[in-house]
């Protein structure tokens, strides 16, 4: 039997590898290594204040802290039975919106470098430095949108139970507004440079999961949902979502009757793509991406037209707070027993806190389920196929490809393990 | 002065090699290295990053002027890491609260970690669950750059005060120093129980500014007043577990403990 084996798979959140057998030319199975340490969140909060929760479980993931924090606090404010007004609920949309335009933006930076023939992304620098500058002000918008809401880019401290600690500043708001139309054009620049890109050819037919609401495009609130029949509210996640351990892994990876699904940008524009913005959808036209699409290589095609879709509906939400004479940022609330999920679009899909909770405010079970820990499965089955198409290639080739493939996926280990 | 330069050319001196490299963590450190922004091509003009797997694969040279690394030793893998850093660096940096106090993964030494694991796997085979400790409790650490997430400003001045050969140092302030000349409101007056006064500054008093308390994330002063504030927080009615909560969110309470101590 033959195997290929990559130790360490670079240019990804974490450390993971990666194993294929081979038996006669035939690919008998594909497995991600996971090669992450276990921090155990979920153990460690229990029996402590259910206001600690966002500030722990951000820890998860520096990449995408934010949507930590608000999907902790959503699940606890289910627990505790408390509506959220519109206000914060808006506020905090642009929080996340401002998570995943970031996100993604490093991950076109990092990902980007495999299709230009770079080793090493920083060199985007020099060698593409108007797609840099591009990346640098995309990302640092993103950040700024979390920063002036929840406090701080990374490990936001402001966003919890009920709303807000503080009310973020309005000047910074406004000029945040003032500086959209300057930063949507830089992502349409962005994305003239990455229609040069060609992306790999690749189509295996997967199930794709995500939120979805009538209204818009869904990031922070729906039901889950699937291209298949699925549609469930968050609170029953489990009736769909089934969680196993393989012997002696690391992760609890996710499945859905019996098979792996996908989430992510790629999954949410197969289900809810006709509700982008205008830009976001000219610039599906423009980079050719024909819904539905099974190619996971253009999942980086998804995060880039996302990026233009959330600075499009950025604009929308910053007027509508700035507008609004109603501005409310905190709602107090009682402690009591009581058991609630969360789930919201993170940038690399859906994430789902659960948890239960007694009536001193102490957390007695957490259960959280990340994107990541949900796509590996399915990587694993994209590998198997696309593996079998590498035969005429040279193994440092081979090698390029498969890890090509495994980086669109845009991993997070730590979000994976936590 | 130190020695973190290489050999001398005919235009000056090369640029100092860095690595930039996470153990188990969850790589807010190296984003706010990159979060530097526009200052990011400054620093990558005037360094030669050759390990820094976040971003570039290939295979990188073996010795390094300075090298930062972030996270918890949790593996077997981590340790190897670690060690060999350390012995590839001229000036081993660790950056963040986990690799410099422990930070949030040290929780579980305050509580029954078997029993914890068992919480979130069935089997718990092969999964290794050690006591988490200061990486300069495995090797020799030059410099720590504290803090959960260290702050993006602070590590810039760090990179460009090493670049001169200086040995960058963090001033021995209060979080309440900063946080009083900013005039946000102290939260220990309102009765709650903020260790500003005992926590090394230099984050800006950023928590301060959201309205959070200070969770002493970038760990204590060389001399804090402790004693003081444990009556205050004791007048205030803090009880005995939640003061506890609150040292072991950012693994300081064993620190604390000694402290009270001596």
């Amino acid at each position: 039997m033959k195997k290929i084996v990559i130790n360490h798979i670079n240019k990804i959140e974490g450390h993971a590898g990666m194993e294929v057998n081979i038996l006669n030319g035939k690919i008998l199975k594909a497995r991600m290594e996971v090669k992450e340490g276990a921090r155990l969140i979920e153990g460690i909060l229990i029996g402590r204040p259910i206001e600690e929760a966002s500030l722990i479980t951000a820890r998860i993931c520096g990449l995408c802290p934010a949507v930590h924090c608000i999907t902790a606090s959503k699940a606890l404010e289910a627990a505790l039975k408390i509506k959220i007004p519109e206000p914060i609920v808006n506020l905090r949309k642009i929080m996340l919106n401002g998570q995943i335009i970031q996100s993604h933006a490093l991950h076109i930076l990092m990902a980007s470098s495999d299709y230009l023939g770079l080793g090493n992304s920083l060199d985007l620098m020099s060698k593409h430095s108007a797609a840099f500058q591009n990346i640098i002000k995309i990302r640092e918008f993103g950040n700024e949108l979390i920063e002036t809401i929840g406090g701080r880019s990374v490990h936001p401290m402001s966003a919890n139970i009920g709303g807000f600690l503080k009310a973020p500043n309005q000047e910074k708001l406004k000029k945040l507004l003032e500086k959209q139309p300057e930063i949507l054009a830089s992502a349409i620049d962005l994305s003239d440079w990455f229609e040069k890109i060609k992306i790999n050819k690749f189509s295996r037919k997967t199930e794709f999961v995500a939120l979805k609401n009538n209204k818009e495009y869904a990031i922070y609130e729906g039901d889950i949902s699937s291209s298949e029949k699925l549609s469930i509210s968050a609170q029953k996640y489990n009736s769909g979502l089934i969680e196993f351990q393989r012997a002696s892994e690391i992760i609890n990876m996710v499945k859905r009757n019996q098979q792996p699904y996908l989430v992510g940008p790629l999954a949410r524009l197969n289900i809810a793509g006709n509700k982008l913005n205008k830009n976001a959808r000219q610039t599906m036209k423009k980079l050719k991406l024909d819904l539905p699409c099974y190619n996971t290589f253009h999942n980086l095609t998804a995060q880039m037209i996302e990026i233009i879709h959330l600075i499009e509906e950025t604009q929308k939400l910053l007027q509508k707070h700035l507008k609004s004479k109603n501005k409310i940022y905190r709602v107090s609330y009682k402690i009591k027993a009581g058991y609630g999920v969360g789930a919201c679009e993170a940038p690399r899909g859906l994430l789902i806190h659960a948890y239960q909770i007694d009536n001193q405010g102490k957390i007695v079970k957490a259960n959280i389920i990340t994107p990541t820990a949900q796509f590996l499965f399915n990587l694993e089955r994209d590998l198997e196929a696309f593996i079998p198409s590498l035969k005429k290639l040279s193994p440092n080739q081979k090698r390029q490809k498969i890890e090509m493939l495994v980086r669109a996926y845009d991993l997070c280990i730590s979000c994976a393990v936590h | 002065m130190i020695n973190i330069n290489p050999k001398p050319t005919r235009l000056g001196r090369e640029k100092p090699t860095v690595a930039i490299i996470s153990l188990t963590a969850c790589n807010g450190c190296l984003m706010e290295i990159i979060n530097l922004g526009q200052l990011l091509k400054g620093v990558v003009d005037r360094l030669q990053i050759t390990e820094f797997p976040l971003v570039r694969s290939g295979k990188s040279p073996t010795k390094f002027d300075i090298a930062f690394i972030e996270g918890s030793v949790v593996t077997k893998e981590n340790l190897k890491t670690l060690e060999q850093l350390r012995k590839q660096s001229k000036f081993l940096i660790a950056i963040g609260a986990c690799a410099c106090i422990g930070g949030i993964p040290e929780i579980k030494n305050y509580r029954d970690r078997e029993k914890l694991i068992k919480q979130i796997y069935k089997s718990t085979k092969n999964i290794e669950n050690p006591l988490i400790k200061p990486l300069k409790e495995y090797v020799k650490i030059d410099l720590e750059i504290p803090g959960c997430p260290p702050n993006k400003k602070e590590i810039a001045k760090i990179i460009a005060s090493l670049l001169v050969g200086k040995i960058p140092c963090i001033p021995q302030r209060p979080v309440c120093y900063e946080c009083q000349i900013r005039e946000y409101n102290c939260l220990l007056q309102k009765g709650l129980p903020c260790l500003g006064s005992i926590t090394l500054g230099g984050c800006q008093a950023v928590c301060l500014k959201s309205g959070e308390i200070c969770s002493a994330c970038r760990g204590f002063l060389s001399k804090p007043a402790a004693k003081n504030l444990i009556k205050i927080f004791k007048k205030q009615g803090l009880s005995d577990q939640d003061l506890n909560n609150l040292l072991e969110k950012f693994g300081v309470r064993d620190e604390f403990e000694k402290i009270l101590k001596s």
